[in-house]
């Protein structure tokens, strides 16, 4: 049946919808639509003229080897730190998900890295691999490897991958957690009854129950390495060394910011746009469709 | 196939026990069927003989074998959930075949196996469906299925039926009884359901907070209850449970006013507080001129149910203990008749108000 609410004065619901409707206009449409405008001008180098040149932008874009290589680390990025969180998340759910004794501290434990910010997670993990004091790095040189993200493009890249998935472990554990809680415990009592192993048992069983979960992981983490890890970015590599870690989300930034370029960058956050929107339109087609239990 | 010996089985879930010392052998072929209140204990045993429990104390035997040790995938045993735990991401035939294929049975074996069971069970048009796309019925038969294509030494049953409708639980009562006798392979049926419990067991269990209060033939379990326990339990309504005291020579009760004959009498008993019982069908009505006085218990009749086959009539004795008697639904009973109520002395069933046990 269709709940809904009917207001006694037709103006009512406009005025109570008002100041979300204001936030969302002026923080969200109207610099989202300015973007848009911008990634179709360019500017010349002493910002005194301004030129309208329709896709120019774009074009330059995606012919330029810089950009290309961005996309190809923000795909390295993102896959890297979605599949670190996810499986390292599931790990630890699976584990919980037996713990009996201290499984409340232990949930709640696990919780705590989701509550950091981006660029302290970021600070936090540049400290433990600093490759003069960083405790990781001085460990790392006893069994042989010699870290210093500072010159590694790919030690780098591993950096802020564990950085970003370390902080996203917490959500993608809660969720995982909660998935397996809901596996009523007579389906996995009739799978051991049924000569299935644990191992076999959590890859026949319990993982493709868990698909929904995943794949709804799969994408706010996909969401989360693309346009929440500026900060930790910006904290442990500047992008670099040598564009080695300079993701799209942060490409933005430096062109826009720094290399004071706005048309290309308002270009790029065009096409972030664009991504977003994809991500958003899979997570709702497909998400919603539910496993019954039972 | 396999006898299964249950022996000394202890479970505590910390400081509370669970079961107390039960012991019980199962034949070959033989069902089962474990009846208790909710909360005795019934599914733990089943549970520990699935071997999804570890006993505190006690030995599982499977057809000879000690299994205590064995995971539950080695005891070869096949188990059906009252929730019937189907894998919901699986058709039915890959439900079917999945502890098949887990062994390592060759392809061509399963299919047949399945091929066989969705026969008996008539679900061979459904193979292809997810669980989900099922009714309860058929659902149920999926969760037999998986069990029979196993093969196993012995059914467990985790009150499979107590999610279904009425009229499907007598039909599903009726298929799962003749399967297993079908079959032949020993079974263990758990329930609080006292009608399945009749109609299914060869052999009831009646388990009482853990502790074993008799083991014998349903008809048996009905005729003799070996406690107050199990004779209120077993019968609807339940049996009466009257006050009386052996008198002197040991031949009749004295009771509700009256003197009833013992089948055996009790030589040496008397002056003996006892607990008499008599089940309401057998509160027959006596003609109140023919028989000696004081040898029938007199009953005003307070309130009346009308179930249509049967009447159930409430009353009180004279002295005031209430009592049950169940009529043919064709005699018309009222409140405030009076009846004079003559029992059989091989319907009276006396036991110890101590200990709850039935004297001989």
């Amino acid at each position: 049946m269709e709940k809904r609410v009917v207001f006694r004065h037709r103006w009512l619901p406009y005025a109570l919808l008002a100041p979300q409707l204001a936030i969302t206009l002026v923080f969200f449409i109207w610099p989202a639509a300015q973007a848009l405008w911008q990634s179709m001008l360019v500017q010349d180098a002493f910002g005194l003229s301004v030129r309208f040149v329709w896709f120019d932008n774009f074009t330059y874009l995606f012919s330029n080897r810089e950009y290309l290589h961005s996309i190809r680390v923000t795909a390295i990025f993102s896959l890297g730190v979605a599949l670190l969180g996810l499986v390292v998340a599931l790990l630890l759910a699976a584990m919980a998900d037996h713990a009996i004794r201290g499984a409340v501290v232990y949930k709640t434990l696990l919780i705590w890295p989701y509550a950091v910010a981006p660029a302290i997670a970021g600070v936090l993990w540049l400290f433990l691999f600093n490759p003069s004091v960083g405790i990781v790095a001085w460990w790392l040189q006893g069994i042989g490897i010699d870290w210093n993200h500072k010159i590694s493009g790919n030690q780098a890249m591993l950096l802020v991958i564990i950085a970003a998935a370390w902080k996203q472990v917490s959500y993608n554990f809660l969720f995982f957690l909660a998935g397996m809680q809901a596996i009523p415990k007579s389906l996995i009592e009739a799978a051991a009854i049924d000569c299935a192993g644990p191992a076999k048992r959590f890859f026949t069983i319990i993982f493709p129950l868990l698909s929904p979960t995943t794949f709804f992981l799969i994408v706010v983490n996909i969401v989360y390495a693309f346009f929440d890890t500026f900060g930790i970015i910006h904290a442990v590599t500047r992008g670099g060394p040598a564009q080695a870690t300079n993701i799209m989300v942060y490409k933005v930034f430096s062109d826009g910011f720094i290399g004071l370029n706005l048309g290309s960058s308002a270009a790029q956050s065009a096409v972030l746009m664009a991504i977003v929107i994809t991500l958003t339109v899979i997570q709702f087609r497909f998400v919603e469709r539910r496993v019954q239990y039972g | 196939m396999a006898e299964v010996v249950v022996s000394n089985i202890v479970k505590s879930f910390g400081k509370v026990a669970v079961l107390k010392d039960v012991s019980v052998a199962i034949a070959d072929g033989e069902m089962l069927v474990v009846l208790g209140p909710s909360g005795c204990g019934k599914s733990t045993l089943l549970r520990i003989i699935a071997g999804l429990e570890t006993a505190s104390a006690g030995d599982v035997m499977i057809g000879g074998r000690r299994v205590n040790d064995l995971e539950p995938a080695e005891r070869d045993i096949a188990m059906v959930f009252q929730n019937y735990a189907l894998y919901p991401h699986m058709t039915v035939r890959q439900n079917m075949a999945y502890g098949l294929k887990n062994l390592g049975t060759a392809k061509a074996v399963i299919e047949k196996r399945v091929a066989e069971a969705a026969q008996i069970l008539g679900l061979a048009e459904l193979l292809d469906r997810k669980p989900r796309q099922l009714s309860g019925g058929q659902r149920q038969r999926v969760a037999m299925g998986r069990a029979i294509v196993r093969e196993p030494e012995a059914f467990l049953f985790d009150e499979p039926l107590s999610n279904l409708d009425a009229k499907l639980r007598v039909q599903m009562r009726h298929e799962i009884k003749q399967l297993q006798s079908r079959l032949g392979t020993t079974g263990i049926f758990v329930t609080h359901d006292q009608v399945e419990a009749m109609t299914l067991g060869d052999r009831l269990l009646v388990l009482n907070q853990g502790v074993v209060e008799q083991v014998d033939t349903p008809i048996a379990v009905y005729a003799r209850p070996a406690s107050l326990f199990v004779a209120g339990f077993i019968g609807s309504p339940a049996m009466n449970v009257l006050d009386g005291t052996i008198d002197g020579d040991g031949a009749t009760v004295s009771c509700g006013g009256a003197r009833l004959l013992l089948e055996h009498p009790l030589p040496g008993a008397g002056g003996r507080e006892v607990r008499v019982g008599i089940r309401p069908e057998h509160l027959v009505a006596g003609d109140s001129g023919t028989s000696p006085p004081g040898a029938g218990l007199d009953a005003e009749i307070e309130w009346v149910e009308l179930l249509g086959a049967d009447t159930v009539a409430h009353g009180r004795l004279a002295d005031g203990q209430a009592l049950a008697l169940r009529r043919p639904g064709d005699r018309p009973v009222a409140a405030g008749d009076r009846f004079h109520l003559t029992p059989a002395p091989a319907h009276l069933h006396l036991f110890d108000p101590a200990t709850g046990r039935r004297i001989e």
